[in-house]
């Protein structure tokens, strides 16, 4: 039974697991960074875009009248669009004004929108599971020699592969993503050589929302099924992942995604379902405890 | 938590009013003790030099809340006659949250240390007391230091690695901790916990032979306990031990440098808010008989983390103000029951940008100089400060403060 | 007789050398001062000795005992204390809360007789409570005892520092630049106290810039440069030593 080809069916299950969480976590890395602030509310962005999918393609029948393919499509782009609106909205309100204050402040804050939000989505939306995604897209399943690759699976992992990598050339190669990086390491020194930190930190909470959206709604098209309290369980796996690749390092949020849902998958498969959130969790406090600095390489020397 | 107790029966009026005046006697007695000290004035310098706030007003207040509450059954019968049992549920469970928040203040409050996995340690509490009384037939009041003791010595296993950690890395170990315990829990770990569904079937607590079933007699239990607790509490604050925490709080590092153990303090901070909580939930399980996995969520440390920051962390009157609200408000709001955690929410984040340190914010600790004090000081020349941010008008101009006195002090041997 | 002895200590951040092989003592009821240009070391010594960072190589020694490796609290409760460069106080407690500070480490009262109010602990409030205030006359801050320290004026915030430190009943007071920011009449009184401090038999050790009060108030100096201690002796010596000439003024090829 433990064969390579249930070897292959983790990997793969992992690695699209992994590019959610990445994604995910690429929204608390970005904002960490340039804040130093934990966007609690994060998992309810991811939530959000959850369940804006959900309204597009189902309740509004877009899945119906376009065909899947043109449907998701436009539909991650609505996604894309309406989380990072609501992540904008969000900074605004909970964390423009806090900006002076106290590190608690923020954090409670931040803590206080995300209640609000897992709330206010489920009075929304239901406090009951919602499917959507199962029928949408065509049920093909590849096979290659004795190993099955569902098409989801694919597709999921394959559009946030490219969104990660779209991100990082927008991080890496243009004056914007510069901006980003430059406050990240330092805002002070950053607003001396010109930079509008407030615009980035509006940027970030636009980006990083609106990945954090569309990780929600792969997850919908994936497992076919939502539930307003989703984003907790979620955000906390998706900040391991961004604390694993050290926070506040972009590269190492992607990575620590993926590590992260791999080493769940192989949990999964090889020890036990029932405790793999638990293993998500010791890992968590093992890494905070013995490297915070995350596994990745130390890029910035200590300041004492 | 629910509010439903299950038990409708009639409290019964003359036994029940013979076991309010004692334990309205009790509680008077310890809080008439705590009010002299409070009143203490130039008159009896042999009590303690530190005490709470001397004023009449303070005095009154106490008396009269020790009045209500001694005889609360009674007014609220007059008031809601019929569902008289369902308002004491509430306030019951008012009286529940506010000893586990004022436990988590020991720990957030004082001691700033950001704290989200406080339902953890209740959880070991309501659950050694479930089963050792189950499994073993212990009585209720026998688990209670146990429960009490396994939620502390837990709380040092855990605590002792990441007591060095960040302020907002610490709340998510300790958000990571809760749902580790919650998922140990239904997982039923060492066949003990009984799975998902819980423990069931838990016995009443019976005190020198007196069982408390009715929730008249939960009320006197518990509010019994919420008054020792703040008497604990506050005279753990205003000590050797709540300086500690103090300091360490204003500056971590200064502290260090003037002999305090810090890492020692945070984690008996830690240590003693979370036994304090195992207490509580040993009165969680024997109040519910019930127990399960999903008593014990993450929303719940939410709920105690709301209360203790919207009553202004560090207080205690702003604890029990703060239970009130977030618990006893939503019984008036019926209808609001699941718009209760958006309005929590929201408090939250507007509270934090309007009024951040809380509803009933501490005030300073008062301090009661010796006796000879008052008169050394009269001697000295009138210092001066000069404003908030404390500059010397340049070169001269103020006046110098008393001169250092020539004999080195007595070394009062510490 | 030393009470503290520096052999070989160093310490490296980095790449850079803070202190490099420093070998050093301080003499039992001396006043000492270490002085140099910035960045030579100074600061990076004094938190070596209070036990806040560790040193790579080399031993500290305080009253023969070594103190390598000790927590600051530790070093403390032997009898180091220190006041910081940048005023360190607990800005929103009392001035008395603040010298109660120091006090912690000699009382003994623990958790249970704080949580139970024993009468040992009572007893223990009131005498810790006399000695703070005691301190706070000593320093000539007795008035202002229930001010909130954020408050006070620069230089009484500086001798609220003092009287914290002497609190904790040290044998050695580390005094990082104390004068910093005082104008004349305040660094005279702090020359005064200085020397009464020295009357209690507390041996005084500290960082200063300003020279005429280096000179005036201490027995010894030691002089750093770059990591390394380059000269030390009495304040006459010093003033006439070559080396410390050309440190603090340069020689004209110099960068």
């Amino acid at each position: 039974m433990y064969d390579l080809n249930f070897f292959l069916q983790q990997l793969s299950n992992g690695l699209t697991r992994g590019s959610i969480y990445a994604l995910i976590a690429l929204g608390y890395t970005m904002v960490y960074g340039v804040m130093k602030l934990i966007n609690f509310a994060h998992g309810e962005l991811f939530t959000l875009g959850a369940y804006f999918g959900y309204t597009i393609l189902v309740t509004l029948g877009l899945a119906g009248s376009l065909g899947p393919p043109m449907a998701i499509g436009f539909s991650m782009i609505m996604v894309l669009g309406l989380v990072a609106l609501a992540g904008h909205l969000l900074e605004r309100v909970a964390y423009r004004p806090l900006r002076h204050s106290d590190r608690l402040a923020a954090v409670v804050s931040a803590l206080g929108a995300s209640i609000f939000l897992q709330n206010a989505i489920m009075l929304k939306w239901g406090a009951q599971y919602r499917a959507f995604g199962a029928d949408l897209l065509p049920n093909v399943v590849f096979h290659i020699r004795n190993f099955n690759l569902p098409l989801v699976r694919l597709l999921v992992f394959v559009a946030a592969i490219v969104v990660m990598a779209i991100l990082h050339a927008f991080i890496h190669r243009t004056r914007l993503g510069l901006a980003i990086r430059a406050s990240a390491i330092d805002q002070g020194a950053a607003k001396l050589m010109g930079i509008d930190v407030r615009k980035v930190i509006a940027l970030v909470f636009i980006i990083g929302p609106a990945l954090g959206g569309l990780a929600g709604l792969l997850v919908g098209l994936y497992y076919g099924q939502i539930n307003y309290h989703m984003g907790q369980m979620y955000g906390l796996k998706a900040f391991t992942a961004a604390i694993i690749g050290g926070i506040g390092n972009i590269t190492g949020a992607m990575v620590g995604g993926l590590l992260l849902g791999l080493l769940e998958a192989m949990g999964e498969g090889y020890v036990s379902v029932a405790w793999k959130d638990a293993l998500t969790f010791v890992v968590l406090i093992m890494i905070l405890v013995f490297r915070p600095t995350g596994l990745l390489p130390e890029r910035v020397a200590e300041k004492l | 938590m629910t509010q439903n107790n299950g038990h409708p029966q009639p409290a019964q009026p003359a036994q029940a009013a013979g076991q309010a005046s004692d334990r309205a006697d009790s509680q008077a007695g310890s809080q008439a003790a705590n009010n002299q000290a409070a009143n203490n004035q130039a008159g009896n310098r042999a009590q303690a030099p530190n005490g709470p706030k001397s004023s009449p007003l303070y005095g009154i207040l106490t008396a009269l809340g020790i009045l209500i509450f001694a005889f609360l059954p009674m007014i609220l019968s007059t008031l809601v006659g019929r569902s008289t049992p369902y308002w004491l549920d509430v306030v019951n469970t008012v009286g529940l949250y506010t000893i586990l928040a004022l436990s988590l203040n020991v720990i957030l409050g004082h001691a700033g240390m950001f704290h989200m996995g406080h339902a953890a340690f209740f959880a070991i509490g309501a659950y050694s007391t479930a089963i050792l009384n189950l499994t073993y037939g212990w009585s209720i009041m026998a688990t209670m230091p146990v429960a009490t003791l396994a939620a502390g010595f837990v709380a040092l296993i855990l605590a002792w690695p990441i007591i060095h950690l960040r302020g907002d890395y610490l709340l998510i170990v300790t958000i990571g901790i809760v749902e580790i315990v919650r998922i140990a829990l239904t997982n039923n770990i060492f066949g003990l916990t009984g799975g998902s569904n819980g423990l069931v079937g838990i016995a009443r607590p019976s005190l020198f032979g007196f069982r408390i079933t009715s929730p008249k007699h939960f009320f006197y239990f518990i509010w019994t306990v919420v008054g020792l607790t703040i008497l604990l509490f506050h005279w753990l604050e205003n000590s050797r031990f709540g300086r500690a925490r103090k300091f360490i709080k204003e500056d971590t590092v200064a502290a260090e440098n003037m002999g305090v153990n810090t890492s020692r303090y945070k984690l008996m901070a830690f240590v003693v808010g979370a036994a304090w909580a195992g207490l509580a939930g040993t009165i969680f399980a024997s109040r519910m008989r019930t127990i399960s996995p999903e008593t014990f969520v993450f929303s719940e440390s939410v709920l105690l983390f709301t209360i203790v920051i919207l009553g202004g962390k560090g207080s205690q009157k702003g604890v029990l103000l703060g239970s009130f609200l977030v618990i006893g408000l939503p019984e008036f709001f019926r209808g609001f029951e699941d718009k209760r955690l958006l309005v929590f929410g929201a408090a939250l984040v507007v509270m934090m940008i309007f009024r951040p340190q809380g509803l009933l914010p501490s005030k300073q600790a008062h301090y009661k100089l010796p006796p000879g004090w008052a008169d050394r000081l009269a001697q000295l020349p009138k210092p001066e400060t000069n404003g908030p941010n404390g500059k010397r008008p340049p070169n001269g101009g103020a006046p110098p403060v008393a001169k250092p006195q020539n004999a080195p002090p007595e070394e009062n041997g510490a | 007789m030393q009470i503290l002895s520096l052999s070989s200590v160093t310490k490296t951040f980095g790449g850079l050398v803070a202190v490099a092989g420093v070998s050093c003592g301080v003499d039992r009821g001396a006043v000492v001062g270490l002085i140099g240009p910035n960045g030579a070391g100074k600061t990076t010594v004094f938190n070596l000795i209070t036990g806040s960072i560790k040193p790579d190589d080399g031993h500290i020694f305080f009253s023969g005992h070594s103190i390598r490796g000790l927590s600051p609290h530790r070093i403390v409760a032997l009898g180091i204390a220190r006041t910081f460069q940048t005023i360190r106080l607990f800005q929103g407690l009392s001035v008395l809360e603040n010298v109660l500070s120091g006090c912690h480490c000699r009382m003994r009262s623990g958790l249970v007789a704080s949580l139970l109010r024993l009468p040992g602990q009572r007893r223990e409030e009131r005498l810790v409570i006399e000695r703070a205030m005691g301190e706070l006359e000593f320093v000539g801050l007795a008035g202002l005892w229930k001010a909130t320290a954020g408050s006070l004026a620069y230089g009484d915030q500086r001798r609220l520092e003092i009287a914290r430190a002497l609190a904790t009943e040290p044998k050695l007071l580390i005094l990082d630049e104390p004068a910093g920011g005082m104008n004349e009449q305040e660094t005279f009184e702090l020359r005064e106290l200085i020397n009464l401090i020295r009357k209690r038999d507390i041996t005084v050790l500290l960082i200063e810039h300003d020279m005429g009060f280096v000179m005036s108030v201490c027995d010894q100096v030691l002089v750093m440069e770059n990591g390394i201690l380059i000269a030390q002796g009495t304040p006459q010596e010093i003033q006439n030593n070559p080396k410390v000439i050309e440190a603090y003024l340069g020689l004209d090829d110099d960068d």
